[in-house]
């Protein structure tokens, strides 16, 4: 394998692992949204009962 | 003509790569916020419940400050980011303060790391001092003083008080509300050792500051 398709290969490792990394912070933060919505909504029972 | 589509790709992934490191900056901007938010809903439902359900609050919030620990090292851990990214991010991070404790009981503080008071001489436990904003220009809009043991945490919202003196010493005339006065009910707190941490609400955030320990004999 020459230089540059070994440059290749470790440039598009590299793209996925940053890419994974950013999957899982978008789940974490989907997790967050939800978490706040349903704060919300129990706020929003307790208030009105 | 010849091109070297290899030298193309090498291109395009690092492009890739640019592009997914500016999506995790974002992202754990976001996160950072939406966990201020958490924070604030997790308190607003604490007090709709009543005193009972403090204590597991208080668990909550603290878990939420190690996930937004972590948070911040990810961000630390990011390279070559973008200026513009970057200042946003200096923006969102969580804030910190400057606190200072005037008074423990109507005596003076003077800098000590434990207070030792006799509940028997006292009806509250009155603590006043004043808190700016370490790096915002913008006052804080709500003070919360907590009282809080390994098993359990005693909590008293406070709104701010006028401290000229304050203002023109930061020469910041936003930050005139920056003092607080609080008072906790000598029987409603048993004998022990007790820290007292502030959390200061700077706009959206929440910063949070250890005082002191005060030991009730």
């Amino acid at each position: 394998m020459v230089a540059s398709q070994q440059k290749l290969v470790d440039a598009l490792k590299d793209a996925e692992l940053v890419n994974k990394k950013a999957m899982n912070l978008a789940r974490r933060l989907s997790e967050i949204h939800r978490e706040i919505a349903e704060l919300k909504g129990e706020i929003f029972r307790i208030k009105a009962s | 003509m010849k091109i070297d589509l290899t030298e193309i790709s090498i291109e395009q992934a690092i492009i890739d790569r640019n592009i997914a490191r500016a999506r995790i900056v974002e992202l754990s901007c976001r996160i950072d916020v939406a966990s201020c938010e958490l924070l604030k809903l997790r308190e607003e439902l604490d007090l709709l419940r009543g005193h009972d359900a403090q204590t597991s609050l208080t668990f909550n919030s603290s878990e939420e400050m190690v996930r937004l620990e972590r948070s911040s090292q990810l961000l630390s851990k990011v390279s070559a980011l973008p200026t513009g990214v970057i200042g946003r991010l200096s923006d969102l991070r969580r804030p910190t303060v400057i606190a200072h404790t005037d008074t423990i009981c109507g005596k003076s503080v003077d800098g000590r790391r434990q207070v030792p008071i006799v509940r028997a001489d006292h009806r509250y436990l009155t603590i006043s001092g004043w808190v700016v904003p370490r790096n915002h220009r913008q006052a804080i809009s709500e003070v919360v003083v907590s009282l809080v043991t390994s098993d359990e945490a005693r909590r008293v919202h406070e709104r701010t008080t006028s401290r000229e003196d304050v203002a023109k010493h930061f020469s910041n005339q936003a930050f005139v509300k920056s003092g607080f006065q609080c008072a906790f009910p000598m029987k409603e707190i048993t004998a022990g050792t007790y820290t007292v941490e502030l959390s200061a609400q700077i706009a959206s955030k929440i910063a949070r500051r250890r005082l002191f320990s005060v030991v009730l004999k």
